[in-house]
């Protein structure tokens, strides 16, 4: 700071009168209550998921049938029953392992419905969309359910001759819902682990199925990152909030995020380097290391047996159906 | 003091990739259980000579020893180095944010002697005697997060402590913390001192200086060592301090004369 430079005469004036003197006059009118606007409810409510959710590891900390399962067995009898589910083919058996699904989460003290929202938000909106072409005639050949548009020839474009209707085809819809079922039970399977699994351990687990220590590393130091990003988008959000007058619309909230998105990820690019450092410090080296014994009791038996089990009555099941 | 000496910087110098340089020709001894103050004014690079002495960074320039042998990015490469290193020296970052990553206190505070390859009964012991040393009972098992500041620091200190170093590195540990807690983080600096461990801090706080230094260590504004020297006599050249921007004009110091009475004066 120069030393010799002097405070501006207008900073030397009291700012501005507090309560305002209009608002003064209207105070016993009831107040207006504003909605929440476009940033609040984005970054903010991500920020506090994030860290409730995923880091503070709550349901992981619960009691429950999952949680007491060996990680080391859990993550090998989950992933083989995610092998189960890329083989089946039959619908019946997709949904019933869908509920089967359901029940180990009852089991394992998971809140039902925010566990469906998870899944059958994220699963029909990605999946849906990819496989959504392959319900038409055009993309998949088949049987007619409902015909959209007739044409009175068929089209030839180049070497692909087109039919001559637009139509959904039962093939094609019994195809995509398969699709989309088979993935809303991977998906499932990997929100039962990774919500009743402590991450650490996940990580330690996953090791013993020989994947090289260098994914392991990149992943624990995402997990921290990304920790440390939604940390930074809330404090630069308050940070916002605090130094924010009046109202702001959505527009301007939104070219306020394209604006700080850079400078958010430089910041928490920053930070992570330091968290990094601070890890290596206190004798890190890319080798995940947990205060846990990995001991194989007698209930981790029976689970893997179970597992087992239902995996082979879903694989026999298919069969007999289709 | 014991007169081994356990660091030894000689011309050190450290630029940062873009070429700016940090810090410029440092040379200095640190002995055995000695307290030694890095003072300096902001961006002197304070925080950036605690990293090259916990081989987080390595020198563009000169040689670091630490217990005789060569702090440099081959010799922290080799586990077995790496492992003793960081078993003897302990850093405290003044980000406690950056030092907090783990779900829940007693996670961090066993972070360090899990990594360290200490068995699970002793690690549960390190974190319940150190949980119990800096009184840490109510926030067991908190997220780290969700801490006060000082709370923080402490678990910060705690998840550092519980691999017990000899060597302890402090970037400002004062910072941000109460009247109290910085009371209670010197008697702490001063228990471990007692307890043979050699301490080496950055601060501006001249209580803490006061209270806590052996020697002063200055680096100035243009990155160079400027002083090094008992606390008693950095602490009276006024001119110095005022030179490498540690007070100004204005100050007047509040000296506290052995607990016996306080006043304020000016030294010239």
């Amino acid at each position: 700071m120069n030393e010799k430079a002097k405070v501006p005469e207008w900073m030397l004036q009291p700012s501005a009168r507090f309560p305002p003197p209009e608002i003064a006059a209207r105070r016993k009118i009831w107040p207006r209550i504003r909605s929440r606007g476009y940033l609040d409810k984005n970054i903010n409510d991500l920020a506090v998921i994030v860290r409730e959710e995923i880091f503070a590891e709550a349901i992981a900390k619960r009691k429950g049938l999952l949680q007491s399962i060996n990680p080391g067995v859990k993550v090998i009898s989950i992933f083989l029953l995610v092998g189960v589910a890329s083989f089946l083919h039959s619908i019946v058996i997709l949904l019933a392992m869908n509920f089967w699904i359901l029940g180990l989460a009852y089991f394992s003290a998971i809140d039902l419905r925010s566990f469906l929202k998870r899944i059958w938000i994220v699963v029909p909106l990605f999946t849906g969309l990819v496989v959504l072409p392959s319900i038409f005639n055009f993309v998949r050949p088949g049987d007619p359910i409902i015909i959209l548009m007739s044409f009175d020839r068929q089209l030839n474009l180049g070497p692909w001759v087109l039919p001559s209707n637009l139509a959904i085809t039962h093939q094609g819809v019994m195809g995509a819902l398969t699709v989309i079922l088979r993935v809303s039970t991977c998906v499932s399977l990997a929100f039962l682990l990774t919500l009743t699994t402590h991450w650490h351990y996940i990580l330690k687990a996953v090791e013993i199925l020989r994947i090289p220590q260098i994914f392991i590393t990149v992943l624990e130091m995402t997990y921290h990152y990304i920790y440390i990003f939604t940390q930074s988008a809330s404090e630069i959000f308050l940070a916002r909030k605090s130094r924010t007058l009046g109202t702001s619309n959505t527009r301007e909230q939104q070219r306020f995020i394209s604006r700080t998105i850079g400078a958010l990820l430089s910041k928490a690019v920053n930070l992570g380097e330091e968290v990094h450092t601070a890890m290596i410090s206190r004798g890190y080296t890319g080798q995940p290391r947990v205060l846990v014994s990995f001991r194989i009791m007698a209930l981790d038996w029976l689970w893997a047996l179970f597992m087992i089990l239902s995996g082979l009555i879903f694989l026999w099941g298919d069969r007999i159906i289709v | 003091m014991s007169e081994k000496i356990i660091y030894q910087l000689q011309n050190l110098g450290y630029s940062y990739p873009s070429g700016e340089e940090a810090l410029i020709n440092i040379s200095l001894n640190v002995h055995q259980g000695e307290r030694l103050i890095l003072m300096g004014a902001n961006g002197s690079g304070k925080s950036t000579l605690l990293k090259l002495m916990n081989g987080l960074i390595f020198p563009s320039q000169g040689m670091l020893y630490a217990f005789g042998e060569n702090i440099n990015e081959k010799n922290l490469n080799r586990e077995d180095f790496a492992y003793a290193f960081r078993r003897k020296v302990g850093f405290v970052f003044q980000n406690s944010d950056a030092q907090l990553f783990n779900p829940t206190v007693v996670e961090e505070i066993a972070f360090g002697p899990v990594q360290m390859g200490l068995t699970a009964v002793e690690v549960k012991q390190r974190v319940e005697e150190i949980i119990t040393l800096l009184g840490l009972e109510h926030l067991r098992n908190r997220p780290p997060f969700k801490l006060s500041g000082g709370e923080k620091k402490k678990v910060a200190l705690a998840s550092v402590l519980s691999i017990n170093p000899d060597v302890l590195l402090l970037d400002e540990p004062t910072d941000g913390l109460d009247p109290r807690t910085q009371r209670w983080l010197i008697n702490l600096i001063q228990q471990l001192n007692e307890a043979k461990k050699t301490i080496i801090m950055s601060t501006h706080n001249l209580e803490i200086i006061e209270k806590v230094a052996d020697r002063v260590a200055i680096i100035g504004e243009d990155h160079q060592l400027v002083a090094l020297d008992s606390r008693e006599r950095i602490m009276n050249k006024k001119s110095l301090l005022i030179r490498v921007n540690l007070i100004d004009d204005g100050f007047t110091e509040q000296h506290i004369h052995a607990d016996t009475h306080r006043h304020q004066h000016l030294h010239d």
